[in-house]
């Protein structure tokens, strides 16, 4: 039932999300229009067959509702922790936010020791800071690591 | 042809390529070995890389993941009858049975060694096939380019698994989405909602990583748990050496037929695998060891899982026709390099071409090398908690979708497809269909209108159009011939067995 429940909801936010290109497509002009307005109207009608598909017919891939749950009790809180993880990159910075995500996951989740964690997360970051300024990569800079990279420099 | 050759082995010997392609062969040995990472992940992970690369130190970073992806995904296979992709199920029905009876090291050393030879049979294959391939691919023009990119966009259908409407309806969300941003043959912004942000449009990059690598390593930590609970290896390398030059026969049978169906799009790994063992058991004199530790068993899978990639490089390279998601993502790739796959690639690009020809052989070989070597150690890397790897391998992610734009928006666009894209999978629909929609979005457009612009509706009538048509309407109702029959493709996760007749994502 979980799963019929969870794939009807699917079903219809991609009704939705056709349906509201398909309206936003209107505004664009002619040759601009004619692509996206015609696989949105494709898409809307798929999803819709779909929709009723789903809705009428009874699940054979297996109704393992408990598994479901478990998937998404775990796959929810590790997302939620992700976008935490996201948010605090855009915010303190991106060194700053990897050394609290990953000391944070090897110490609950993986059950390590908190001065093992703490020591894995900033030799990580440590090099992933000097791997990257090697090969020139970019890292979001938030407040804390301006603040740290500018101790550092003195 | 030969100066071409020349020339490209040259500049890929370069010290500075060299540790590129070596680098993409450890990276490619990594996702392989990992249950349910799959090269097509490891791609993910480093096309944010190629931003301003060298292109050849590009082409070498990228084959090196494909080609050892199948050659590496073996050890979880033989130790723990766990397939590391899609591509290495048949080897677990005599590989498995040989390490529980001690012969680990034997069951992998022969594996080892029939993947270089099938991977280096590739190589050659893809190169033989550029000097025919030539006058055809110039023959084309704007319309049959639209229509191979709808031949492309056809595959959907084959990978669209036990639900082709499933399958298709994400495939045109991937097309969907691959219109965002500036319109092909005209100065207009779609689906922006003044967001400065994707004017550009969605960047490749996060929309790869989003769609596949957050869902995998997120199962990963919600599963919990290590990846399996024993992991050995004993001594038999020299035995099972010998044993793969033993049937040398059957190794570049093998491979040539790997080589063969890795050209036609959609079949996946995992199908070309189960075809070459059925192959391997009906013409053996003695079938009575087989599926309880017969070396042939392991010889013959290996050998052309790894031939298909020089098979599947044609379509790509060529004809702009991804076989398979990491054939879909390396295109991507191309993109992100300024390298056009299509005509040029035989004729202004043909150095890049050949290249990828040295690349790929040249990562067999130095793939083979590092399996023989890792064999022990990371037999017991199978054994660490999830919890403990799958982080850092989120922070990697997040680090290559930055490289995109540098904007705060990939990140934002990471978490929004990645958590769509993991309903998905937890709801089992299929996946490899977006990111075939979403890399071929904007050339369908383009060529599209350019054959509208030029030939008004005359172009419909040309005989390369109707003949692509024609393949096109046949690949669908292939699709619908093998989804009644069960035979479809089916996407695994991590752990995932599967030995029905289905395929999986290479």
């Amino acid at each position: 039932m979980l799963k019929q429940r969870l794939s009807i909801g699917l079903s219809l936010f991609l009704l939705l999300l056709m349906l509201a290109a398909a309206l936003n497509a209107q505004e664009f002009g002619a040759l601009a229009r004619y692509f996206p307005l015609s696989i949105a109207i494709a898409g809307a009608i798929l999803a819709l067959v779909e929709l009723v598909l789903v809705r009428n017919s009874e699940l054979t891939e297996g109704n393992d509702d408990k598994h479901l749950e478990n998937q998404l009790r775990g796959g929810l809180s590790h997302l939620a922790a992700l976008a935490a993880y996201l948010v605090a990159i855009t915010t303190l910075g991106f060194f700053s936010a990897t050394v609290g995500y990953l000391f944070l996951a090897v110490w609950k989740g993986a059950g390590l020791r908190l001065l093992h964690s703490f020591v894995l997360a900033v030799a990580a970051c440590a090099f992933l800071y000097w791997s990257g300024t090697y090969i020139g990569l970019a890292f979001p800079a938030g407040f804390i690591d301006n603040l740290a990279l500018s101790a550092l420099s003195f | 042809m030969i100066d071409a050759a020349t020339e490209a082995f040259f500049v890929l010997i370069d010290p500075s390529r060299l540790f590129y392609l070596l680098i993409g062969v450890s990276i490619g040995f990594t996702v392989g070995f990992l249950p349910g990472i799959g090269g097509t992940a490891g791609m993910a992970l480093l096309l944010p890389l190629l931003f301003g690369m060298d292109p050849y130190a590009a082409m070498a970073l990228m084959i090196g993941i494909v080609a050892v992806n199948n050659t590496a995904d073996t050890f979880t296979s033989v130790l723990f009858g766990i397939p590391g992709s899609a591509s290495s199920q048949a080897t677990i029905m005599d590989g498995h049975p040989l390490a529980q009876r001690g012969e680990a090291a034997r069951a992998l050393s022969a594996s080892f060694i029939a993947s270089m030879i099938g991977g280096l049979v590739g190589a050659v294959v893809l190169l033989l096939s550029i000097p025919i391939a030539r006058p055809l691919v110039l023959s084309f023009r704007t319309p049959d380019l639209f229509m191979l990119t709808l031949f492309g966009l056809s595959m959907i259908s084959l990978m669209a698994g036990k639900r082709p409407l499933r399958g298709i309806l994400v495939g045109i969300l991937g097309l969907l989405l691959g219109t965002i941003g500036g319109a092909a043959g005209t100065p207009e912004y779609r689906y922006t909602f003044n967001w400065l942000y994707l004017y550009g449009g969605v960047p490749i990059p996060v929309a790869v990583a989003a769609f596949f690598a957050i869902p995998e390593i997120i199962t990963f930590l919600a599963g919990g748990g290590t990846v399996s609970r024993t992991g050995r290896v004993e001594k038999g390398s020299l035995q099972g050496a010998k044993d793969a030059l033993k049937h040398w026969l059957l190794i570049v049978r093998s491979s040539a037929l790997g080589a063969f169906m890795g050209i036609i799009p959609g079949l996946g790994g995992a199908t070309v695998e189960w075809v070459t063992y059925y192959l391997a058991k009906a013409t053996a004199k003695d079938k009575s060891q087989f599926g309880k530790g017969d070396i042939r068993g392991v010889v013959a899978p290996e050998s052309c899982n790894n031939a298909k990639d020089g098979g599947s490089l044609i379509p790509t390279l060529l004809f702009t026709v991804p076989t398979s998601g990491s054939m879909a993502v390396f295109l991507g790739g191309l993109t992100i390099l300024g390298v056009e796959a299509g005509p040029r690639m035989v004729t202004t690009q043909l150095p890049i071409t050949i290249a990828i020809v040295w690349s790929l052989a040249l990562a067999n070989i130095f793939g083979t090398a590092m399996c023989f070597i890792m064999a022990r150690p990371i037999s017991k890397l199978t054994t660490v908690d999830a919890n403990k790897f799958a982080p850092f391998l989120i922070v990697l992610i997040c680090a290559g979708a930055y490289q995109s734009t540098q904007h705060w928006g990939d990140l934002a666009l990471l978490f929004g497809i990645g958590l769509f894209s993991w309903f998905l999978r937890i709801l089992n629909w299929p996946r490899i269909p977006f990111i075939i929609g979403f890399v071929l979005s904007e050339g369908a457009e383009r060529y599209l209108f350019i054959s509208m612009s030029r030939y008004g509706y005359d172009w419909l009538a040309r005989p390369t159009v109707l003949v692509i048509g024609a393949l096109t309407l046949a690949v669908i109702l292939t699709a619908i011939v093998l989804n009644r029959r069960g035979a479809t493709f089916q996407e695994p996760g991590p752990g995932h067995r599967q030995v029905e007749d289905g395929s999986g994502v290479p």
